[in-house]
């Protein structure tokens, strides 16, 4: 077979290769990006059972050093609550990320800002648990592991899940806020047609149904304005467990009223 | 005498049939070596054809080809195993006699609108109820 022949071959074959190489990487792209809530929801559930092991290990250990008092059983509870308080960082990181994947569910054109913020919150909280792993595994003895359990425990209380219960609002109130959008939308283009194919006729059913409409959406308005007013009144970057729960109840309750016009918008278009 | 003359017509008769059953034999034999021999022949051709390629970067291009192909394939696969499954709400419908079928550009929207709308509101359910903090245990003291 001829040089040239030969050459023309290989670079025929090397730039199919590379075409499939470069279409399998199109290809599996999106399918990542689709994946990575369902890939985060799986990492922070693996480390939850990890934690759950770590921490028999690390009470079994616990319990024999308070029971025996030796420098081999005080030495095994040292390094069982070094694993175990390591753990713990690591179901945060998880958790965090978890979270923060659960954004990617919400509609955020009406409020993209928030999104950003809460992003770099949660990368702060992230690189503070990976500092404070660091810590734990460059201890050397047993008597320094709980203040830093002490340490990690206040500033959760104090600063990460307070961040959490907003970034949940958050989430509650834009989700919603984009719903309540779209069902006025919906509404509005409703009674235009509406208008426009009766043309003053009035008609009972019809008369009827807008009633029930605005009665609704008067409900869900009602309840939106409360959420809304509650959002208003937590601070900028973190909420109280219980603003959060009073936030997500007006939501549902909004969400559960807009849940009642389903029927009502099916029964419409089986009338026009 | 009769039964002298009976076995010659016997003998005859197969002798007969004898002439008429050799010819039939040496076709069947080609035709058994034939059908063992074709596979053998390509099996035969193969291997030639094989051996005969003997830059080891052409096998070796080839063999990667085939490798992404399947990678690709069994990837393609397990994406469009993995895809949600949408949630489907049964909803009671009223009986219509004939249903009329809609045509009006405007309402066919506004019913995709809706469409659309209802999915969103199907999503709303139990939104953060599976994100609330762990609850750990970090009261680490040793008496």
């Amino acid at each position: 077979m001829p040089q040239s022949k030969v050459s023309s071959i290989k670079y025929f074959v090397l730039s199919i290769v590379f075409s499939f190489l470069i279409l399998s990487v199109i290809a599996i792209i999106p399918a990542f990006a689709q994946e990575s809530l369902e890939k985060a929801r799986a990492d922070y559930s693996f480390q939850f059972s990890k934690y759950r092991e770590i921490q028999k290990e690390y009470q079994s250990a616990k319990s024999q050093y308070e029971s025996f008092k030796t420098a081999t059983s005080k030495n095994e509870a040292f390094l069982k609550t070094k694993d175990y308080q390591a753990q713990i960082d690591n179901l945060l990181i998880a958790y965090v990320l978890f979270v923060n994947e659960a954004g990617s569910k919400v509609n955020w054109q009406s409020n993209a800002p928030d999104r950003n913020k809460i992003t770099e919150s949660f990368e702060a909280e992230n690189s503070y648990f990976k500092d404070h792993r660091e810590k734990v595994q460059k201890a050397q003895t047993l008597e320094e592991l709980p203040p830093l359990a002490k340490e990690l425990n206040e500033h959760l209380n104090k600063i990460t899940f307070l961040k959490i219960y907003r970034a949940l609002s958050v989430y509650e109130l834009t989700h919603v806020n984009s719903t309540f959008d779209n069902f006025n939308k919906i509404y509005n283009s409703l009674n235009e047609y509406i208008s426009g194919k009766n043309s003053g006729q009035s008609n009972s059913v019809i008369s009827n149904w807008q009633s029930e409409m605005t009665s609704i959406t008067m409900q869900a308005e009602t309840n939106f304005v409360r959420a809304q007013k509650k959002y208003s009144q937590i601070k900028q970057e973190t909420a109280s467990k219980g603003e959060y729960q009073e936030i997500s109840l007006y939501s549902t309750k909004t969400s559960q009223e807009l849940k009642k016009t389903k029927i009502l918008f099916d029964e419409i278009l089986r009338i026009l | 005498m009769k039964d002298e003359q009976t076995g010659l017509m016997e003998e005859e008769i197969l002798k007969e049939e004898e002439k008429f059953a050799t010819p039939m034999q040496p076709d069947n034999k080609e035709d058994k070596i034939k059908s063992k021999r074709a596979p053998i022949r390509l099996y035969d051709l193969a291997k030639k054809a094989a051996l005969s390629i003997k830059r080891p970067k052409i096998i070796t291009l080839f063999l990667l080809f085939a490798i992404i192909l399947a990678i690709y394939t069994a990837l393609a696969l397990l994406a469009s195993k993995r895809q949600p499954e949408e949630i489907t709400q049964t909803t009671i419908e009223t009986s219509s006699p004939s249903p009329e079928v809609v045509t009006d550009p405007a309402l066919i929207k506004i019913a995709n609108d809706i469409d659309n709308f209802k999915l969103e509101l199907d999503k709303q359910e139990g939104f953060s109820s599976d994100l609330f903090p762990p609850i750990l245990d970090l009261e680490i003291s040793f008496k």
